[in-house]
Order: structure tokens, then C-alpha cells, then sequence
């Protein structure tokens, strides 16, 4: 009698679709289909509930679920730990973003929104080191630039003046001086009036114009020595970045070859793709082509997608007018323990004789 | 989302890992598809209204999407039933006070089968999958012979017996569920 049939009840299938359940209440089920979704209903509460609701109603279950879309999904935000796979987008944006270093202060502060959390630090450092840097050579160029004219005046001044044999004590007094004038940036007036007071030490300590040249040219070379710092810290910000762009890229490559290794874990077998380029070219109508594939994938027998393939290939026949390939290959599947395309082949089958 | 993916290969766990982890609306629609008929037709069964129905379908939705990054979930499928149902009651403690139907369902309730780990070969577990046959009821054992043995479809067996087809229904999922406690105990 079978009663190795009672082994079903340790059955755990797949739920219905809505489709199973749709042509399960009208009845329209084939044999072999109304045995699989009842054997699964006599195990599955969630489903035969279901069934139970949507029998109460007058209303068509496509109607219902016609009615019913997805909806709006509120926004959610991760926890921290899984954020960081997230990144490799925003890191192209970086990278487009950082070749003009020309504009310091903006251009920094914009491309630290666009840094990741993660590269905050860094990104922040960068720009705050740029940005001081930009505003302290732009402070001292100027200062530096009115000290020059300063000193130039006070310097064909003291031609005029008288000789000295002391210019290395007047000479730091007045380094002295111009780097208040360039700390107090703002009160110009004062600084003037320091700097004349300064070149009237001068005056009196030295005519000589070498000395007032001497002092002319230690602002200058400050001058130069902050542009080469400046410079050396615009060095020093590029490699950072440069740093941080390469890590960035780094982590991007990871990303991308765990993105890769776990798609691999999804798919790994060739019989999946040659199934699968089956499928494609079989939904571009190229039956020909499709057939070759699904042959290929059809022949392994413990592919999960064995079936499947058996189907397509009859299929794939059936479109290309063979009928009577495509007619065995239904069979197949019909005379096999094989449940998933049964019906289908079933269905097959009748449309075919 | 990502491509290359075949949403429909995964299973429902890892949907649920994937909302979880990746913010991932292409598996939470794919779950949505598969389980938005069975949420409303659950929530029709207790609401009885359509429009209550789609209402609580939604919700339960958006509450799994809200929710998808707290939730520690072993099975998928049994404690979405549970979720389904626990909403469905939860609207209709809010307009009942009497609380009727809730004391009703708790009892019809039905646990979800784990699945089992066979521990002894095939023949063995039939030897004592027909010794839990007997053990049942003459109702039970009558569909279930009919149902799994004979293979004959829910509304053949209720011509067959007499009974109705909430009754024959009843009988199998009843009398599966003892037989299936039954082989549990015998296996232990």
C-alpha cells in the first residue's frame, strides 16, 4: 500500500505562492499540484491559515494583493560596526574632489564632509593643517609686504642719515618689531608708528643703508622660509592625502573582493552558469543557443538546478517547433521523483499532444 | 541591489541577514513576495475585514523592515506566523474589550514543526511512524490513511469520511502533528 508515503509527514516545503493558493480556492490546480500544496497545507499552519482567511472572503486574492503594494519603507540606520562595508562610493567622490589644491580653506572643509567616518581624522587634520597654513601665509604676505614698504622708506630715509658702526644690535630690535606687526595684522596704524619709531632707532644707531638692507632681508628671507614651510606642510597634506586616498583604495579593493567571494559562495557551480546564460539567451528568444547551455547544465544530475534545465531544454525545444524532443523531455520530468516541474511539465505536455 | 544576485535562491534567513546588514529593500521585497499573501490571508482570517486585513499586512511589513536589525531570528517563517497573528490580535484587543476571540485562537493555535534530525535509518522510523498510527484517534488515523497513504486529495477524503473539510483538515494537521510528536519521543 506505500506506506513509506507516511514518511511525508516529515515533509517541510516551501509556503505557497499566491498563485498556488489563488488556483488552490478556484479549484484550478492540476493533480499533481493539488497533492503538493495540500501535502504542504496539512503541514504548514501559516499557509492553511491563510487559506482559511481568504476563503471567508468574497473578494479574489490577485484583487486583494493588487491593491496591497509595497510600502513606503521608513528610514533605518545601521548600527556603526556594518556601516563601514558601505564606503567605497563616497571614495571615488574624494578622488575627483582633491585635485585642486589651489583653494585651500573651502575646498578642504568640503571634501572632509565627504570623507567617511572612519577617515574623519585625517581628513580634518588635513584641512585644518592647509587652512592655517593658507591663512598664515596669507597674513604674512601681506604684513611682510608693508614691512618691506616700510622698511624700504626707512631705508632711503637712513641714506640720508648718519653713519653707525652698530647694526647688529638695532637689526633684531627691529625683527622684533615686524613680527608684531605681523601678529597685530589689524591695528596698521600703530604698526606704522612702531615702524617708524623702529627706523628712528635706526637712524640713530646707523645710517649706513647696508644695515637697513640687512633688515629688509631678514623679513624676506622669514618670508621665504614660511613659503617653504607652507610648502613643505602642502607636501606634507598631499602624501596624507595621498595616504588616505591609497588606504581608501585599499579598503575599496577589500570591499569589492568580499563582495566577490560571496557572490562566489552563491553561485560557485558552472552547471549554475551555463544554466543561467541558458536562461538569458532563452529570454532573448535564442532558443539555439539557449539549448546548448541548458543541455550542458542539464547534465549533472545533483545539480539543484538539474531539473529546472531538463525543463528549459524541452522548452527551448518546443519553441524551436521539435516536438517530439520537447514531448521526452516533459516526460522525463513527469516520470521523475522530481516535484518542482512536474506540474508545469505536466501542463506541457497536454499543450503538446 | 547587488548584482548578480538571485534573490529568489536565498533563503529567508538570509534575506533577513541582508535587511539586517545592508539596508537591502531588494530582499525585503523579495521576502515581501513571498510571504504578503499569507500575512494577509492570516490577518483576514482574525480581522475579517479586507481593509483591517491590508492594514495590519502593511504594518507587520513596515515593522519588519523597522525592526529587521534588532530581531534575532532563528526561523523566519514560524515567527513571522507569530508576529502576523500577534498584531491581528493586538488590533482586535484595541475594539474588543470582552477579548473573546483571543481566548479561542490560543487554544487552536498550532506550534510550528521544527524540522527533525533523523537519528535512526528509514525503515526504523517507519516501523515507528506506523506503531503512532495506531495510537491515534479512529477520526485521525482514518484521514491520515486516506490523506498521506492513499493519496487522495482534502475533498475526497471529506466525501470518503463524511466529515466537512475544515473537519477533515483539522484531522490531518491534528493527527500529523501527534504522529510527529509520537516519532519524537520514540527516537529519544
Amino acid at each position: 500500500m506505500g506506506n513509506e508515503r507516511l514518511l511525508q509527514i516529515l515533509d517541510n516545503s516551501a509556503c505557497l505562492t499566491s498563485r498556488q493558493l489563488d488556483h488552490y480556492l478556484k479549484h484550478t490546480l492540476f493533480p499533481e499540484e493539488l497533492r503538493v500544496v495540500e501535502l504542504h497545507l496539512s503541514g504548514c499552519p501559516f499557509c492553511s491559515d491563510a487559506l482559511d482567511g481568504l476563503e471567508q472572503q468574497q473578494h479574489q486574492l490577485s484583487v486583494l494583493l493588487g491593491s496591497l503594494s509595497l510600502p513606503a519603507l521608513p528610514d533605518v540606520q545601521l548600527p556603526e560596526k556594518i556601516k563601514e562595508k558601505k564606503e567605497p562610493e563616497p571614495a571615488k567622490q574624494v578622488k575627483t574632489g582633491s585635485t585642486p589644491y589651489r583653494h585651500y580653506g573651502s575646498t578642504k572643509t568640503n571634501n572632509t564632509s565627504s570623507f567617511n567616518k572612519w577617515k574623519m581624522p585625517v581628513g580634518v587634520a588635513a584641512a585644518l593643517l592647509i587652512g592655517f597654513g593658507a591663512l598664515w601665509l596669507l597674513k604674512f604676505k601681506k604684513d611682510g609686504h608693508e614691512v618691506l614698504a616700510v622698511n624700504m622708506e626707512t631705508a632711503t630715509d637712513s641714506d640720508t642719515g648718519l653713519n653707525s658702526e652698530a647694526p647688529a644690535l638695532a637689526t633684531p630690535e627691529s625683527i622684533a618689531e615686524i613680527t608684531t606687526t605681523t601678529e597685530q595684522g589689524n591695528k596698521k596704524p600703530v604698526d606704522t608708528v612702531k615702524q617708524q619709531q623702529a627706523a628712528l632707532s635706526l637712524k640713530q644707531a646707523d645710517s649706513n643703508p647696508a644695515p637697513a638692507m640687512a633688515v629688509v632681508a631678514a623679513p624676506a628671507t622669514k618670508e621665504q622660509a614660511a613659503v617653504n614651510e607652507f610648502r613643505d606642510t602642502e607636501k606634507i597634506q598631499q602624501q596624507q592625502l595621498a595616504a588616505a586616498q591609497l588606504s581608501k583604495e585599499k579598503s575599496l579593493e577589500k570591499v569589492r573582493a568580499q563582495a566577490a567571494t560571496k557572490e562566489e559562495d552563491n553561485d560557485p557551480p558552472a552547471a549554475r552558469s551555463n544554466y543561467k546564460i541558458g536562461l538569458e539567451q532563452y529570454n532573448q528568444k535564442e532558443y539555439e543557443k539557449a539549448l546548448g547551455y541548458f543541455k550542458q547544465a542539464e547534465s549533472d544530475p545533483a545539480d539543484p538546478n538539474h531539473w529546472n534545465a531538463v525543463y528549459y531544454t524541452g522548452m527551448s525545444y518546443k519553441a524551436l517547433g521539435k516536438k517530439r524532443k520537447a514531448i521526452r523531455q516533459f516526460k522525463q520530468i513527469v516520470d521523475s521523483e522530481n516535484q518542482s516541474r512536474k506540474a508545469a511539465a505536466q501542463k506541457q505536455l497536454e499543450e503538446l499532444k | 541591489m547587488t548584482p548578480g544576485i538571485n534573490y529568489r535562491n536565498l533563503n529567508d534567513e538570509d534575506l533577513l541577514h541582508r535587511m539586517a546588514t545592508k539596508l537591502d529593500q531588494e530582499a525585503f521585497a523579495t521576502l515581501y513576495q513571498r510571504y504578503v499573501h499569507l500575512a494577509l490571508g492570516v490577518s483576514l482570517k482574525y480581522l475579517k475585514s479586507s481593509e483591517a486585513a491590508k492594514d495590519a499586512t502593511q504594518a507587520v511589513f513596515i515593522k519588519l523592515w523597522v525592526d529587521a536589525a534588532k530581531l534575532q531570528v532563528r526561523k523566519f517563517k514560524p515567527w513571522f506566523y507569530q508576529v502576523v497573528k500577534n498584531h491581528c490580535l493586538m488590533e482586535l484587543r484595541k475594539n474588543d474589550p470582552n477579548k473573546q476571540h483571543v481566548a479561542e485562537w490560543d487554544i487552536n493555535a498550532m506550534e510550528f514543526e521544527e524540522n527533525m534530525h533523523l537519528t535512526c535509518s528509514e525503515e526504523q522510523v517507519l516501523q515507528f511512524l506506523e506503531q503512532c498510527l495506531e495510537q491515534l484517534n479512529g477520526e485521525q488515523k482514518d484521514c491520515i490513511r486516506l490523506f498521506y497513504l492513499q493519496q487522495n486529495s482534502y475533498m475526497q477524503t471529506a466525501t470518503l469520511t463524511g466529515y466537512s473539510d475544515k473537519q477533515v483538515k483539522s484531522y490531518i494537521q491534528n493527527g500529523r502533528r501527534n504522529l510527529r510528536n509520537c516519532l519524537r519521543q520514540k527516537m529519544a
